[in-house]
């Protein structure tokens, strides 16, 4: 009778977890969608991708976060974290990656298309994180990227020894 | 001039050793003492059938049409381009009147006809391996090479595929798949075929893969054998009696476990993407060991064995017979993967079979290769702080504790760098002079040790390295070392970091490339550069050397930067990141502003009237000799 | 009705030590209760006799005696102070000389590394694969001096069981020791004491003593890897965890997840605490798996929204089978 009840209550506690999980999502923005109609995680991978041609007309979404220290710090806590500087370099600048700090992005630079390189995974060795992160983890990598060699970069480099104050 | 086969004495029939790999000779010439055990597994005089030309890894050729007097009259008879523009390490190998080029991924194998002008392509062979591999290369999609026997080109792919293919016809015979490329699994190394099997070694130590060697069946491709280089004495085959390491520390059951964490040895690395020694008379392979899985020290307290080891091995059953670990638990990434030079020389008056290794730690160690006993181990590369030298007694390194990396710190300039005094182009002996010549680079490196997290498939690193030029002017130095007197006997200091393996000729020439794209000849008793051309990108490769069909000497090599260090002259490297490409970026970012991507063999003989004048010159001579 | 020794009876008392190290800071600090608390009655008491004995107005008592009472100023103000401060400095020194510990070799070295905002607790034995890994929960031999060597993997944090041993910080980079023998068994609590971001509160651990033969019983599990499964429903439990985000920052030792970067949970249902924080029980389990977020903000155990109910179920089906 003790336990039953204790389950109940437990239960209880579980669904409004839950419940509250669910509401907190709806608040969001919606975050992965490209195309306005529709959220959620299923859209990558199915409608996204490298897209041909010039200038195609499908909205992008913009990083639900905004490109503040506490968001990039966490990026870059993630960046290292899940690996990431070991194929794309210590800040970025490349390796068995290619670097994310200069001007070429071979999949697109804003912010819809590096979250999907992210969670697609691109040919050549980029594992698709999508099913396995969260979607507010990989928007707070796609903020860090977009922050590299900027003013807001977390952790910059270091002066390069033998080819210093050069750009990219 | 004088001719080639009259230096060659001494050819010993040692009939226990003779049914596959033929009898053992050995190379010896005027000048040293110093013999080179060769059988006719190495081809003929004048061919190239196996990655160093010979099992013994001396990278010593006999011929000596293009010498000292003629270099300077070189010229290039042929350039071909591969098509693809990535790090062209290796060498080509050369069988009858075909050169055959294994290129990067995607390994591409080309046979050139050198009986025609130009050298024109035979045929192209293409494993299309899986694309997924070039983001588990940790160094660039690197390829060390080919084997040649029994009418069988043998190479692995960058996918974990090992190929024999048809040396004539460019068909498949076998294809074996030996690991997975998801769990960050690659093949760079060049396989050595030792009698009927085809010794095979991992890579992606980076990306916490657990290091083996295998034993395939020349004729089917099986693996016969698998000797792992941590794990349970059953898995690494060290359970047998013969197994008798010399040291006391490296005595021991299991120890590939017991000097690990529990489990961390399954994620412990020590692969063999290196170069693969053997000895036809005491029937042993030798091959050396990467660093220990995460680069991390703190993460995996322990001697961490079989990392950063050499072990002796069986090629029949892939058994153990001695093994002796240079570094006890690496905090560098010093992966001593380096050839094994096996090469008898007196010691002390009395002549010992030696196996010299020059080291990525800086020392040049010289073991008996019999026993495994260390018998000399001296700083090449002056810089090197590390450690202060190797106690011949125990065998250990005398540790400078100062400059052990812990998780949390940083650690400042320590020499050499992750890369290494040298990293894992070649060395070459000659007979002619007893010297090794060490392509050397010079690099020290800021070490941070963070927190490492193993995920399938992606780098397990756990460090922050910042790399940068050591002291002195120059990033690289082509080193002439005598291994009995353990002493620089000359040095060519170059600019960039050398990157390319040496070739040492009777001619008494060595030869060698830069990473800023220049092919080098210097005299191997002076040092001076008699000879150099300019190719299309920075040198990466070894250049090897061999008779044509119309009896002119000829000298090959790759151009084509990559590698570790040769990838920070490719746009997808930045040179604003010193940290990139595992730290190199801070040391190497410049040659970008020297060389780029390049893809073509090159080929370089004398002109044919020189070439006939002196071939008549020798023939003459040895007409001369015999005649009194 | 609390009687008096209930009354003491909280976990952060450390007045009511339970290792000998606590119970040296415990006698240091009743010298410093007691002897304070004399002085200040007497401070008071002497305030209180002055102002008593000089009552009236200022004129009353001119000229004032200015030569009067060198003795109270030579002995109440210099000597006695100076010989209080002195002892106490004496026993100060003299306690926390002891705690190092004594210098015997401890029957067993533990390390504790503080991450934001958990602790993880290796177990350093010389045969190496004898260590062990847990979070949160330390487990110890009664009546046994324990080194515990402590570091910090981000931030300055300070490891703190106020009935065992008094506060060390943990700092990155550096090692700091000490040493705690529980003098009884028991569970006892720890936290954080040194500000180290939002989820600092929460950042609690507990110390089980126990007897050394239960201690060398519990060891003896958590060294063993994770028993396979072969229940459906734990199986594809494990398939999730392995498949999922899991094994990107957890391990499982004996399975696929080799995460390293979160706590390792190969024992997870023999541990008393999720997140340090709640009692391990099966809704609570499924609740910080779903959202870890809301039960401890800033946690870097993301919100998980992934799992289908069976999923889920599955999951912590398996994750409560890691005794």
């Amino acid at each position: 009778m003790k336990r039953t009840k204790e389950w109940m209550s437990l239960s209880a506690l579980l669904v409004l977890t839950l419940l509250a999980a669910c509401e907190r999502r709806e608040a969001e923005p919606a975050p992965a969608g490209a195309l306005p109609e529709v959220t959620g995680k299923e859209v990558t991978g199915k409608l996204l991708g490298p897209q041909p041609g010039p200038d195609r007309p499908i909205p992008k979404a913009n990083n639900p976060f905004p490109m503040e220290q506490n968001v990039l710090t966490e990026g870059r806590r993630l960046f290292v974290w899940y690996n990431c500087y070991g194929c794309h370099g210590g800040r970025a600048g490349g390796g068995m990656g290619p670097s994310l700090r200069d001007e070429t992005w071979l999949y697109g630079g804003k912010d819809q298309d590096i979250y999907n390189s992210i969670a697609e995974g691109r040919p050549h060795g980029m594992p698709a994180w999508g099913p396995k992160l969260p979607q507010e983890q990989i928007w707070k990598l796609t903020a860090y990227i977009q922050s590299l060699g900027t003013p807001l970069e977390p952790k910059k480099p270091p002066e390069n020894p033998v080819m210093p104050t050069t750009g990219s | 001039m004088r001719a080639m086969y009259s230096t060659v004495f001494a050819a010993m029939l040692l009939s226990a050793f003779a049914s596959a790999q033929g009898p053992v000779e050995f190379v010896t010439a005027e000048g040293s003492e110093m013999r080179i055990p060769r059988t006719d597994a190495a081809g003929p005089v004048g061919k190239w059938w196996l990655p160093a030309l010979d099992s013994a890894n001396s990278r010593y050729s006999q011929l000596d049409q293009i010498n000292a007097g003629n270099v300077t009259r070189l010229e290039s008879v042929s350039n071909w381009s591969t098509g693809i523009n990535r790090g062209h390490e290796g060498q080509p190998l050369v069988v009858d009147d075909t050169m055959y080029v294994v290129t990067p991924f995607p390994n591409f194998l080309l046979a050139f006809d050198i009986s025609k002008p130009g050298f024109a392509l035979k045929w192209k062979y293409d494993p299309a391996p899986d694309p997924t591999a070039v983001g588990k290369a940790c160094c660039d999609v690197v390829n060390r090479g080919a084997s040649y026997a029994d009418g069988k080109i043998v190479y692995n792919t960058l996918d974990n595929h090992v190929v024999a293919v048809n040396a004539q016809t460019g068909k498949e015979i076998w294809k074996t798949k030996v690991g997975n490329v998801n769990e960050g699994m690659t093949l760079t190394m060049a396989p050595l075929i030792v009698k009927d099997k085809v010794i095979t070694g991992n890579s992606g130590a980076e990306l916490g893969v657990r290091g083996w060697v295998k034993g395939l069946d020349l004729d089917t491709g099986e693996v016969v054998w698998t000797a792992y280089n941590t794990g349970p004495d059953e898995e690494t085959l060290m359970a047998n009696p013969n197994f008798k390491p010399f040291y006391p520390k490296d005595q021991g059951k299991d120890l590939g476990v017991k000097t690990w964490p529990p489990e961390q040895w399954q994620l412990g690395g020590s692969t063999v993407w290196g170069w693969i020694s053997y000895d036809p008379e005491l029937d042993l392979f030798y091959y050396g060991t990467g660093n220990p899985g995460v680069w991390n020290p703190d993460m995996r307290p322990g001697d961490n064995k079989w990392s950063i080891s050499i072990i002796a091995r069986d090629p029949d059953t892939g058994e153990a017979r001695w093994a002796y670990q240079l570094v006890p638990h690496d905090a560098w990434d010093y992966d001593e993967i380096m050839e094994n030079i096996l090469v008898d020389m007196p010691w002390n008056g009395e002549m010992r079979k030696l196996l010299i290794h020059p080291g990525r730690t800086g020392f040049v160690f010289v073991l008996d290769r019999e026993t495994g006993q260390l018998l000399s181990a001296e700083k090449f590369h002056p810089p090197t702080n590390w450690a202060t030298g190797y106690d011949l007694d125990t065998g250990l390194p005398q540790i400078d504790e100062s400059k052990r990396t812990h998780m949390g710190q940083t650690t400042y300039d320590i020499c050499p760098s992750s890369t290494g005094a040298k990293e894992v182009f070649p060395s070459a002996v000659s007979p002619r002079t007893g010297l090794l010549y060490i392509p050397a680079h010079n690099f020290c490196m800021n070490y941070g040790a963070i927190e490492a997290n193993y995920i399938a498939g992606t780098p397990y690193l756990g460090a922050d390295v910042l790399m940068y030029p050591g002291p002195g002017e120059n990033r690289g130095e082509l080193i002439a070392w005598d291994p009995i007197q353990a002493k620089q006997v000359w040095g060519i200091k170059e600019k960039y970091p050398l990157q390319s393996g040496v070739l040492a000729t009777a001619g008494d020439l060595v030869f060698y490339g830069t990473t800023d794209g220049w092919f080098k000849a210097a005299d191997a008793r002076s040092g001076e550069v008699l000879w150099k051309f300019k190719v299309s990108s920075g040198i990466v490769s070894n250049p090897m050397t061999f008779t044509g069909s119309d009896g002119r000497q000829y000298v090959a090599v790759y151009a084509g930067i990559g590698g570790w260090v040769g990838a920070n002259a490719f746009d997808l490297i930045s040179a604003s990141d010193p940290t990139a490409a595992l730290g190199t970026t801070g040391a190497a970012a410049d040659l970008k502003q020297v060389t780029t991507a390049g893809s073509t063999v090159y080929v370089f003989a004398l002109p044919e009237s020189a070439a006939q004048a002196d071939t008549e010159a020798a023939a003459g001579e040895t007409v001369a000799a015999q005649a009194q | 009705m609390k009687t008096l020794e209930n009354l003491f009876d909280f976990p952060f008392n450390i007045f009511d030590p339970a290792g000998v190290q606590a119970g040296w800071l415990a006698n240091l600090g009743w010298v410093l209760v007691v002897l304070m608390s004399v002085l200040i009655i007497g401070m008071a008491v002497l305030v209180v006799w002055g102002a008593l004995r000089r009552r009236g107005r200022l004129e009353e008592h001119m000229p004032i005696d200015v030569d009067g009472g060198k003795g109270w100023i030579l002995w109440g103000g210099v000597a006695l102070p100076v010989t209080v401060l002195t002892s106490l400095f004496v026993v100060t020194v003299v306690t926390l000389n002891m705690l190092p510990g004594d210098r015997e070799e401890p029957a067993l070295a533990v390390k504790v590394t503080a991450h934001q905002w958990w602790w993880e607790v290796d177990y350093l034995y010389d045969d190496l694969p004898q260590r062990f890994s847990t979070a949160n929960e330390i487990h110890i031999p009664v009546g046994q001096p324990v080194r515990i060597e402590l570091i910090s993997s981000d931030v300055i944090h300070s490891f703190w069981i106020p009935k065992l041993h008094g506060k060390i910080d943990a700092i990155p980079g550096h090692t700091n020791a000490l040493i705690v023998e529980a003098e009884e068994p028991g569970v006892y609590r720890g936290e954080c004491a040194e500000y180290c971001g939002v989820q600092h509160a929460h950042m609690r651990f507990v110390v089980v003593a126990q007897p050394p033969e239960e201690y060398q019983a519990w060891a003896a599990r958590q060294r063993e890897p994770a028993a396979p499964v072969t229940d459906p429903k734990l199986v594809k439990g494990r398939e999730a965890f392995e498949g999922y985000a899991c094994a990107l920052c957890h391990s499982i030792r004996g399975t696929k997840a080799r995460g390293q970067v979160a706590p390792d949970l190969t024992h997870f249902a023999s541990r008393m605490t999720i997140g340090g924080i709640m009692p391990n029980t099966r809704a609570r389990l499924q609740a910080w798996i779903v959202n870890a977020q809301a039960l401890k903000p800033g946690v870097r155990m993301p919100t998980l929204e992934e799992f289908d109910g069976e999923t889920l179920n599955a999951l912590a089906a398996y994750l409560e089978s890691l005794e």
